[in-house]
């Protein structure tokens, strides 16, 4: 009975890890994809950013949903000065690897070179906390919900069979799964919830007005630049209600941004 | 009494010093200090002064210039100097000694001396000694019968002495060669003691000694001594080179034994000054002919490492007095005080030789730096006239130190720090073979729920079937009424196994045993202590029939009876019980 327990859960765990990878490609693009991929890195190398950016923006228009992709895009921007189209695809890049090293140093690279200044958190631990949320993506979040539930059950079940030492070991790591799977899902839970209800979108023009309201007629708020996140709220015909990250809201044209 | 003389002397000398080191904590560059064996002595005592010249500067000082002392007669000098390098700090300590020959009694100053360095004049404060009238040595009354140079001509006697220099027209700082002749045909007895001529106003050079020979003048055979000692003039002018005197004591079998004492005459010397026709601005002092070289170690090096480079001066002429050679403008480098090594040869009775002058230069700043010649000026007293000698200069290649070699020897650490110069964005990623579109939204996959919703599934039918079973394991009643129906199952299957073999008596056995224990099973009794006929009285009072109880007395007695008798070999008896006790035991079940 116990041996039978225990086979089950060893299956178990080996299934999880590769269906979760199965599952997270949505569609595989093959090699004529890769190819457009590779001439537009050759492109790069040679100095041709122009001809590199088309390539990889044909590609993203294909709707290939690739973080390598996306940064490489943003490189090809950020050469070609294009600060507002760098920032968007980086953001995107980071969207699907939250923890790239490469993305996260060019954004912070690119972050000190725009004009509008990030507004920096209040306290470490808000910083230590936003940071951790912002490492994690929803898919993350899931693998890891998912993952130290797993656990949690297993030691559970573990705990009505074995005594001694085994039942103490197992007692710890069902308590640091269970903590581990509180923080994981309501994080997956906060991020699905975010997703579905706030749109992040960066400013893509040199200078941009925010208005009170949906008009140019209405009373002038601030400017911000190229490259500045924002967060949409509500869209009225041409015009987005947008949000800073300092919590400063306003009006501007729809067209002036685009939504990561 | 010598000992105890020494070591007050010594006490008194490292008292002084360290006065001296203290007071050149205070800025004085230089101190100067008259130091005397003893405080009082008698007219037959000599008495040691030393000047000790201390400070950094110290070895900058030339010869000091003696206070007249018109009551002491100078016997000899004598001159040490020590270097000290301290954190490349230099300090020298330049001790001249002089031995006295007091005239006449009395309470006498002395120790008066004086040193120039760099325009600026240091005294000294000096002592005073009192000489008192002695028990001397037996006074001499014998004149000599041969003073003075000429006085070998005087060929009658058995012993004479005479000093003779080679040039009595020198200039300043050129080298004379006073040489002292003993001419000697007595046996001498005991020592024999030589005053040297007092040479004030001289820097005295001892030269090496000669190994004594034998002469004839006037054809008789003297036994030869000479003593050279090169005496180099620190001034112009009128300069008197003292008597020398020789006392012994001569005797032999047939002569009485007798002690004299000779002199030799005065000599004066007259020493011209140096022309001031053609005085080069550089010029130190330095009398003689010297050549000039100069050395670096290496000609690349690194900016922060040290390159050496080593001045050498040679020749002929007091290189005591040379205290430094004309350096080149050095402001490209760090410099640190120069270490200065002399080596002085006496060969052929010419002073001279060597002095080696290290320079560490450190290269401030990367590049082609050219190093501008060293310079020298000099008198040479043989053509009258003043030199000048110049090194090559040397081009030194200085590239940018880095940070990663230390270089072997260097105890600084001169390592920097990586400084990031620029910044960009990082570089693009590598190809790829294939591109994929990752499915953010993981959460949405129906099966990614299965890995909730089996382990919890799994862990609450296992935490059921777990208390289940802990509460069969409490209550035994309960299992075995659970369990009743397995057991007899089994029992009818061993009976019936049983009966293929034509065990007879143990199928019987087993199917009377199979409804004996289901009923006791089912109603938790012991099944040892039941007999047919309290079965049947039990199972009415537990809801079965009276007809089914009865059937079952009825079959449990065939059994036995079955069991004892050749009726249970009658296969329609063995299928009969079989059929009974199993309609039995369902019957029961339903029942119980």
């Amino acid at each position: 009975m116990k041996n039978t327990i225990v086979l089950f859960f060893i299956v178990l765990f080996s299934l999880f890890c590769p269906l979760l990878q199965q599952a997270s490609i949505a569609a595989s693009f093959g090699t004529e994809s890769a190819a457009l991929y590779n001439r537009a890195g050759d492109l790069y190398r040679q100095g041709k950013f122009t001809e590199a950016l088309d390539i990889y923006e044909k590609l993203i228009r294909e709707g290939i949903k690739e973080p390598d992709l996306f940064y490489n895009a943003s490189n090809a921007a950020y050469r070609l000065n294009m600060t507002g189209k760098s920032v968007l695809y980086l953001e995107r890049s980071l969207k699907l690897a939250p923890s790239d090293p490469d993305a996260l140093a060019n954004l912070a690279f690119i972050n000190s070179k725009k004009q509008d200044k990030e507004t920096p958190p209040m306290n470490a631990v808000t910083a230590f906390l936003e940071n951790m949320y912002d490492r994690i993506n929803v898919n993350s979040a899931a693998f890891w919900s998912g993952m130290t539930f797993l656990l949690m059950m297993a030691s559970a079940i573990g705990f009505l069979y074995f005594g001694g030492w085994i039942r103490l070991t197992l007692v710890t790591v069902g308590a640091l799964c269970g903590f581990m799977f509180v923080i994981s899902t309501g994080f997956l839970i906060q991020k699905v919830h975010h997703e579905s209800t706030v749109t992040e979108a960066v400013i893509m023009t040199g200078e941009v007005n925010a208005y009170s309201g949906p008009s140019s007629e209405n009373t002038l708020i601030f400017t911000i630049h190229e490259g500045t996140k924002v967060f949409i709220e509500r869209k009225q015909s041409s015009w987005d209600q947008i949000r800073l990250k300092s919590g400063v809201g306003g009006w501007v044209a729809a067209d002036s941004l685009q939504a990561i | 009494m010598t000992g105890k003389i020494f070591g007050r002397a010594a006490l008194c000398a490292w008292f002084l010093v360290v006065m001296a080191s203290a007071v050149d904590a205070f800025g004085a560059s230089i101190t100067i200090t008259p130091t005397v064996s003893a405080n009082r002595i008698s007219q037959d005592d000599r008495l040691t002064l030393t000047i000790s010249v201390t400070g950094p500067d110290a070895r900058k000082s030339g010869n000091p210039t003696l206070k007249p002392m018109p009551n002491f007669s100078i016997a000899g000098t004598f001159t040490s100097t020590e270097y000290q390098f301290i954190n490349g700090k230099s300090s020298a300590l330049k001790s001249y000694t002089y031995t006295l020959v007091p005239s006449k009694p009395g309470i006498f100053e002395v120790g008066g001396a004086s040193v120039v360095v760099d325009g600026q004049t240091f005294i000294s404060t000096p002592v005073k000694v009192e000489v008192v009238a002695g028990s001397a040595a037996p006074q001499s009354s014998q004149s000599s019968p041969s003073s003075g140079e000429k006085s070998g001509g005087s060929g009658n006697s058995d012993i004479f002495i005479r000093t003779t220099v080679d040039n009595k027209q020198p200039y300043v700082g050129q080298q004379i060669t006073l040489t002292f002749e003993l001419y000697n045909r007595l046996n001498l007895l005991g020592d024999t003691s030589y005053d040297p001529s007092s040479t004030t106003g001289f820097w005295a050079v001892d030269l090496p000694k000669l190994t004594p020979s034998t002469k004839t003048v006037d054809n008789r055979m003297y036994q030869y001594t000479a003593v050279k000692t090169a005496l180099f003039p620190t001034m112009s002018g009128d300069l008197t080179i003292g008597p020398a005197s020789l006392a012994y004591t001569s005797g032999g079998f047939f002569t009485a034994q007798q002690t004299r004492k000779l002199s030799t005459k005065p000599i004066t010397i007259k020493v011209k000054p140096l022309p001031e026709e053609g005085k080069p601005s550089d010029f130190k002092g330095a009398v003689g002919n010297f050549t000039l070289s100069a050395t670096a170690d290496k000609k690349e090096l690194k900016a922060g490492d040290v390159v050496t480079v080593t001045v050498t001066v040679s020749g002929e002429g007091n290189l005591d007095v040379l205290t430094a050679v004309t350096t080149p403008e050095l402001s490209a480098f760090k410099t640190y005080d120069p270490k200065i090594t002399p080596k002085l040869s006496t060969s052929g009775f010419t002073v001279g030789g060597s002095k080696v002058f290290e320079y560490m230069l450190m290269p401030k700043s990367p590049g082609v730096i050219t190093l501008q010649p060293f310079s020298l000026s000099f008198f040479n007293p043989r053509d009258k006239k003043y030199h000048s000698l110049s090194t090559n200069p040397f081009t030194l290649r200085v590239t940018q130190g880095d940070a990663s070699s230390a270089e072997q020897g260097s105890r600084v650490d001169r390592r920097n720090t990586v400084v990031k110069i620029g910044s960009d964005i990082n570089f693009i990623k590598p190809d790829k073979s294939n591109l994929v579109s990752s499915n953010t939204k993981l959460y949405s996959n129906w099966f990614f729920y299965l890995f909730y919703i089996i382990p919890s599934a799994a862990f609450a039918s296992l935490f059921i079937i777990k208390r289940r079973r802990d509460k069969l394991e409490q209550n035994t009643g309960l299992k075995r009424k659970l369990n009743a129906w397995k057991h007899a199952e089994k029992r009818l299957d061993h009976a019936a196994r049983l009966l293929e073999k034509g065990d007879t008596h143990g199928f019987c056995t087993h199917v009377s045993e199979a409804v004996i224990e289901f009923i006791g099973d089912s109603l938790n009794l012991d099944p040892g202590g039941l007999t047919t006929g309290e079965l049947e009285n039990i199972l009415c009072s537990h809801t079965v029939t009276p007809e089914t109880a009865e059937h079952i007395r009825r079959t449990l007695e065939l059994c036995d009876f079955a069991r004892f008798s050749s009726a249970g070999t009658d296969n329609h008896i063995q299928e009969k019980l079989l059929d009974d006790a199993k309609s039995i035991l369902t019957k029961l079940r339903e029942t119980l």
